[in-house]
């Protein structure tokens, strides 16, 4: 389960507000980018602004030229009455017909070009009118009679008014051309600018993001290790201090268990051994939650019983241990559950073996348990010479006081039967089955 | 049986050689590290050893273990930290874990006697005790 430390929380709060600051920013980028898509397309449209006015200059070059060369061709025939010169004329005559309908179309968005284009319709029908009367007559006359209309000079006239509106024209388109080939430049150098910081920003967006992500994980690595090397630290604490406490408990046992050895009186020899076996059975406990590198908060009941059931028995004696144990799953118990029964067990066993068989007599004791439902019954009997008056209804010494007691805070009750021959001892207590955990 | 102990708790090896004593063991000796345990042993010749891990001075319950092999000591640890069959790597018969009731302890140097009797071991091994 992850830990949260105080620079944890910290660091979540700054990263929770840089991704609202990048969220934002990349929202301005993405409108940063619908921006320059906007430039391109305007700029685009300049772009095609001056193409047209070039196109719009072009025809009206061209309308001249084709005028040109129709008066040309005409004024060739006129002189030479050669057939020949008649294809240029018509050549221009066609061309400034196509080329007046083009510019009408191309000056369509103007409408005083459009006005222009009108008048110069006008007088260019007119002009061409003239030349194809002129060539008309000369067809007819079959002579050179052309230098008369010529020097009359109308066609020049009608030729110089034209060439008037054409320069009109393309002087407008001119100054149009000036007009939108600034704007455009203009939108170019905006639009590179734009590019420029646009792509800037990015970058710097992005080396900034992946250097924060960058120390994040440096920092997040670096706890990490760091948390990892304290849990290391507390486990090889955890492992010296259960050490210390197996060893302080051998210590204890085995201090009674000297000085037992060692004293004169018998009564005061078991009362010593009493406790070193009590102790012992404590021991039981504590060894099996605080195991190889691991810590448990239960205890397995069957195995427990077991090991304080082999542990009571006498180095010599006449009783033959016999033990039976509840077959099936295994019960895990709390440890405020297991000192008790550890302790009740062993002081119902070794009371057994130190009273009731005396003088050498021989006997079996045994140990059941059993679960039934929410309830535990562990059975400890003997077939010796049973308990003296008085102790089954309430008497008996500090370890039946001890037993009683202990029952009590197993909220359990002891029944205390008296056999034919022997004792036994029931204990019942309530336990909710657990599985066994690793705490 | 000779038996010597090597432990560096007095109380616990006090104990332990009393209870020993008590069921007919001879105790040739009580050592607190590695060159203690050396000297002992060449010089007692005892037949088994009990060996706790951590001892005195840096020395390694281990490394005592392998070297009394080595001298043809039978050993069985006798530790709260037990040690696994990759760390023992067959110096040790196998292990009590502390705390340890005397009867374990008296168990198992009867099974250990046995298993080093040419007729080998009378039981299986005692409960408490677990082999390497």
């Amino acid at each position: 389960m992850p830990i949260d430390t105080d620079a944890s929380l910290a660091r979540r709060t700054v990263r929770a507000r840089a991704a609202r600051v990048s969220a934002l920013l990349l929202g301005g980028l993405f409108v940063g980018f619908l921006l320059l898509v906007v430039f391109f397309i305007e700029y685009r449209r300049a772009i095609d602004w001056v193409d047209h006015t070039h196109k719009v200059i072009s025809a009206v070059e061209e309308l001249q030229s084709a005028l040109a060369d129709a008066e040309s061709g005409q004024r060739g025939y006129l002189l030479s009455l050669d057939p020949r010169h008649l294809v240029p004329y018509e050549e221009g005559r066609e061309r400034s017909r196509a080329l007046l309908d083009r510019l009408r179309a191309l000056t369509a968005d103007n409408p005083a070009q459009q006005d222009k284009v009108t008048a110069l319709r006008s007088l260019t029908a007119d002009r061409l009118d003239r030349m194809a009367e002129l060539l008309r007559r000369a067809k007819e006359a079959g002579v050179a009679w052309a230098p008369a209309p010529v020097r009359e000079g109308i066609g020049a006239g009608m030729m110089a008014e034209i060439r008037r509106m054409t320069a009109t024209m393309r002087v407008e388109e001119d100054l149009l051309l000036a007009g939108r080939s600034r704007h455009a430049t203009i939108l170019e150098l905006l639009m590179i600018a734009y590019g420029i910081v646009f792509v800037t920003v990015t970058g710097w967006l992005c080396f900034s993001t992946v250097r924060r992500m960058e120390r994040d994980y440096q920092a997040e690595r670096a706890e990490g290790e760091a948390l990892a090397a304290t849990l290391q630290e507390n486990r090889v604490l955890l492992d010296e201090v259960n050490h210390r406490v197996k060893n302080s408990l051998q210590i204890v046992a085995n201090l009674l268990r000297t000085q037992a050895m060692r004293h004169r009186s018998e009564e005061v020899r078991q009362e010593l051994l009493d406790s070193s076996s009590r102790v012992l059975a404590i021991a039981e406990v504590h060894r099996r939650l605080y195991g190889e590198g691991a810590v448990y908060d239960t205890v397995e009941l069957t195995d427990l019983i077991r090991s304080i059931a082999e542990n009571a028995v006498p180095p010599t004696g006449g009783a033959e241990p016999s033990m039976t144990l509840a077959a099936g799953a295994p019960l895990s118990a709390p440890v405020d559950t297991a000192v008790p029964v550890a302790l009740i067990v062993n002081e119902l066993l070794t009371n057994s073996y130190k009273h009731a068989f005396p003088n050498g007599r021989r006997g079996r004791v045994t140990v059941d348990m059993a679960v039934a439902g929410n309830e535990v019954r562990i059975d400890v009997a003997d077939d010796g010479i049973g308990l003296p008056e008085g102790v089954a209804s309430g008497g008996g010494g500090f370890g039946l006081n001890t037993v009683r007691n202990l029952t009590r805070q197993l909220r359990g009750r002891l029944e205390i039967e008296r056999l034919t021959p022997g004792t036994r001892f029931l204990l019942t207590f309530p336990m909710k089955p657990r599985a066994p955990t690793q705490a | 049986m000779k038996i010597l102990i090597i432990e560096d708790e007095f109380l616990i090896a006090e104990g332990v050689s009393l209870t020993l004593q008590s069921a007919g063991h001879a105790v040739t000796g009580i050592a607190e590290d590695l060159p203690t345990a050396l000297a002992l042993a060449g010089q007692e010749k005892p037949d088994m050893a009990f060996v706790d891990i951590k001892l005195a001075n840096g020395s390694n319950g281990l490394d005592v273990a392998r070297e009394l092999k080595a001298m043809g000591i039978a050993c069985v640890f006798a530790t709260g930290n037990p040690p696994n069959k990759a760390q023992a790597g067959g110096v040790g018969l196998g292990y009590i874990a502390k705390p340890f009731s005397p009867r374990v302890l008296v168990q198992t140097a009867a099974f250990v006697a046995g298993t080093l009797s040419p007729c080998g071991p009378a039981a299986a091994a005692p409960h408490g005790f677990v082999t390497l």
